[in-house]
């Protein structure tokens, strides 16, 4: 029999654990732990003791290059306040309500866009005079929250990052070395996620960190992976060789087997006992054939990969249930004091600011949903039993060649909202869980690139802006607010020159592509920091950003990037 | 021995038959390909009334292999250095025949493309159309041209314009795959419904939008 199945018998079962999260598999019977999700949620609960150590790092990722030029935008007494009302013609937001009415008029459109400042009725989002500058910005008329979290200190920008091999200028540019395919989406989100642009892709800076901290033991008690995706499979987790695999979660929690009913209810009784029918004597067997070790490599490789499935499905679905229930109860209990009660904020508080009616959480968009999960597995974050995870969720639909007017603002208008929602999940998590406090979970954004400075066309409807380079992008937790707080709100790394052929433009083309003055290295370097990766584990060959060294120290003040705490 | 003839006889003739059939089952196999390829690049959406004209698809065997030989017959080595692929300078004259329609200029365009690929292996960094036709007509790290620079078709800012001269559009999704080329179509304005595309992906619309749940 052993050889027909080409059993082996070794198996390094404590790698396998810490990776693939099966905590039962040891005791033979797998599936007589799997049958009630609330009962397994019990026992694996109980678990792990992450606490006050416990750091999240989520990345919101902005599919198709959103066009940041238009979400912190020059106004007042900024001298490219000028600069912007004339360059980015049509696809730019006005400043006042007679920019406005001037802008209806000019285009003939028949509606008053929304303007930017507050002071004659605008959408009020106006940010705080940030240093150094110290000039007047404005936030997309769409970014109402952000606007108000930035003035409050809990988020920051990150002004004109992108990916460099090295420190790039106009004056350098044809003689740099310069990331592969620049303004290709394709090319450049893996070199957001690579940070080593200038190489075929090979991992994600996060699926490195993850390889460092299974050497270093840094999740001692993990039961599922540290890196989980909301978002299908991402190069950003993308461990070396695979050794830390990325887990994928649905926006309800982990993915079944397909085939048995709902919670395995057409193959398991209540008390997690096979069922006698053809279904229930289906899953055991597969499950029977699950248990068996081949020395074949591809054939163990897919018994692992199911066996890692099911076993991150319990723990997942013991996460989102202790997320799910009151506090009160006394099966399961979560920290906050109503069941659901992270479905309903989200609800509620997308509502409010998108003005829909949704009346419960399956109704929200996919992206909202994605991190609605994430917050409520951060919430059961015992069960996960790892100190450090990182999370990964997508939103779409910024490659905004045409019709960036019609487009832009609900896709921000989105964003928004999701922030809005995270941010005040992480805050009422803090309120209600002793264990959590609001400064363990940053969340940064990333996107393709930005797009160009002028528009491709002069006509409102149809027009946009196209694929371009270094952008804006902005983190917001406590951690940001511990350091930002004190001058609330600040533009770090340095906001680029606003002009076609000026100081930060690519030296070719005519439109506005700006060459980053902070590299991704330098900005993900920080956070790394803050998420517990050593200095000395930061930079050189084998460190997490080998190309950091080529630009200034980001823990220099000359680098300008203080957003967040060190470790 | 009439019956052991009749029998080797009959398996012959079995063997023959056997083979005769194969072969035309092959055959309609093959023709089946064909026709399903033909049809697959017919269900494209062009209008009606453009007629498609088949041009040749890039051939890498017919290609100079790069670094080429000096006295490679299909270059043409100019004094300032650089060297022309004469079949990928041919395929672009052709561009903007009047007997020809603009889907056959896309494909045309992209198989100058595919030359420039098959160099670099990668498609020419696309940050708008200036950039693309500077490094298709020379300004590239081999100094090869395989798109004329004396076209007519570009106009003064170097850029490669359409039939109806507005400049072409270039959407660079991966070095991996061709460039999505799009020209803007009679009314000189992208994202309209007479825009025409050539991607290796079919033909969908230049633009992005909401994705969440309407």
């Amino acid at each position: 029999m052993n050889e027909r199945f080409n059993i082996q018998t070794k198996v390094d079962r404590r790698r396998f654990l810490r990776r693939g999260g099966l905590a039962g598999l040891g005791l033979g019977s797998m599936a007589a732990t799997l049958a009630n999700l609330k009962m397994m949620s019990e026992a694996t609960a109980s678990q792990t003791s992450v606490g006050s150590d416990y750091k999240a790092l989520v990345c919101f990722f902005l599919n198709g290059g959103c066009d940041t030029n238009n979400v912190v935008i020059p106004i007042g007494n900024n001298p490219q306040a000028d600069n912007y009302k004339l360059d980015r013609g049509v696809a730019g937001i006005p400043e006042t309500q007679a920019d406005a009415i001037a802008m209806q008029t000019q285009y003939g459109l028949s509606f008053t866009p929304e303007w930017i400042t507050g002071a004659d009725g605008g959408a009020g989002t106006e940010i705080n005079s940030p240093s150094p500058t110290d000039q007047q910005f404005g936030l997309h008329p769409s970014l109402k929250t952000m606007a108000s979290m930035f003035n409050q200190g809990n988020l920051a920008f990150v002004t004109n990052c992108g990916t460099l091999a090295e420190q790039t200028t106009a004056g350098n540019y044809n003689n740099a070395v310069l990331p592969i395919q620049l303004f290709s989406h394709a090319d450049q989100v893996n070199q957001w996620f690579s940070s080593v642009p200038q190489n075929p892709f090979v991992s994600g800076w996060a699926g490195r960190i993850a390889d460092l901290f299974e050497q270093n033991n840094t999740n001692p008690e993990a039961k599922t992976s540290m890196l989980i995706t909301a978002a299908g499979n991402t190069d950003l987790l993308v461990s070396p060789g695979g050794t830390v695999p990325q887990y994928s979660v649905t926006t309800t929690g982990a993915i079944p087997l397909t085939g048995y009913g709902t919670n395995y209810a057409g193959a398991l009784d209540g008390n997690g006992k096979y069922d006698t029918n053809s279904t229930g004597r289906r899953l055991r067997a597969f499950e029977a054939i699950m248990n068996y070790n081949h020395s074949h490599v591809i054939e163990q490789g897919y018994n692992t990969v199911v066996k890692r499935a099911r076993g991150n499905e319990e723990t997942i679905g013991a996460a989102v249930a202790i997320a799910d229930t009151n506090s009160g109860a006394s099966s399961n209990p979560g920290p906050f004091p109503t069941d659901n009660y992270l479905d309903n904020l989200f609800v509620t508080t997308y509502n409010t600011l998108r003005g829909t009616n949704f009346t419960q959480a399956s109704q929200l968009p996919n992206d909202v949903e994605e991190m609605l999960i994430i917050a409520k597995l951060i919430t059961g974050r015992k069960c996960l039993g790892n100190n450090r995870q990182v999370f990964f969720m997508n939103k779409g639909g910024f490659d905004n060649h045409q019709d960036i007017n019609d487009d832009l603002p609900g896709l921000l208008g989105d964003v928004d909202a999701i922030v809005a929602c995270f941010d005040q999940a992480m805050q009422d998590l803090a309120q209600y869980d002793p264990d959590f406090d609001y400064n363990m979970v940053t969340t940064f954004q990333a996107s393709d690139f930005n797009r160009t400075w002028t528009p491709n066309g002069d006509d409102y409807g149809t027009s946009g802006t196209d694929h371009a380079w270094g952008t804006h992008t902005w983190i917001f937790g406590g951690a940001v607010e511990d350091v930002a707080a004190p001058s609330t709100g600040k533009l770090y790394g340095f906001f680029p020159e606003l002009a076609v052929g000026g100081a930060d433009d690519v030296p070719q083309g005519n439109r506005g592509r700006w060459i980053p003055t902070t590299a991704t290295d330098q900005y993900y370097a920080r956070l790394a920091n803050w998420f517990g990766v050593s200095t000395a584990d930061l930079s050189g060959p084998q460190g997490i950003f080998p190309n950091l060294d080529e630009f200034v120290d980001p823990f220099n003040a000359a680098a300008n990037l203080d957003f967040i705490g060190t470790t | 021995m009439r019956q052991r003839a009749f029998t080797f006889f009959a398996l012959f003739a079995a063997i023959i038959g056997g083979a005769y059939l194969l072969s035309l089952s092959n055959s309609e196999n093959k023709n089946q390909s064909v026709t399903s390829g033909i049809i697959e690049s017919e269900v494209a959406p062009r209008p009606a009334h453009l007629e498609k004209q088949t041009v040749t698809a890039p051939n890498v065997e017919r290609s100079p292999k790069y670094p080429a030989k000096k006295d490679d017959p299909r270059l043409e080595r100019h004094t300032n250095g650089k060297v022309s692929f004469k079949h990928a300078i041919e395929i672009a004259r052709q561009m903007h025949d009047p007997e020809s329609d603009t889907y056959t200029d896309l494909e045309r365009l992209n198989e100058a493309i595919g030359f420039y690929r098959m160099v670099f292996k990668q498609n020419p960094v696309a940050g708008d159309n200036q950039m693309v036709i500077s490094a298709l007509t020379g300004n590239n790290p081999e100094n090869i041209i395989v798109f004329p620079p004396d076209h007519p078709s570009i106009n003064a800012n170097g850029e490669l314009l359409d039939r109806w001269e507005t400049p072409y559009f270039f959407h660079a999704l991966s070095s991996q795959t061709d460039l999505e080329i799009f020209s803007a179509g009679p009314d000189k304005k992208f994202g309209t419904h007479d825009d025409i595309s050539f991607t290796d992906r079919g033909s969908r619309p230049l633009r992005g939008g909401d994705t969440t749940k309407s």
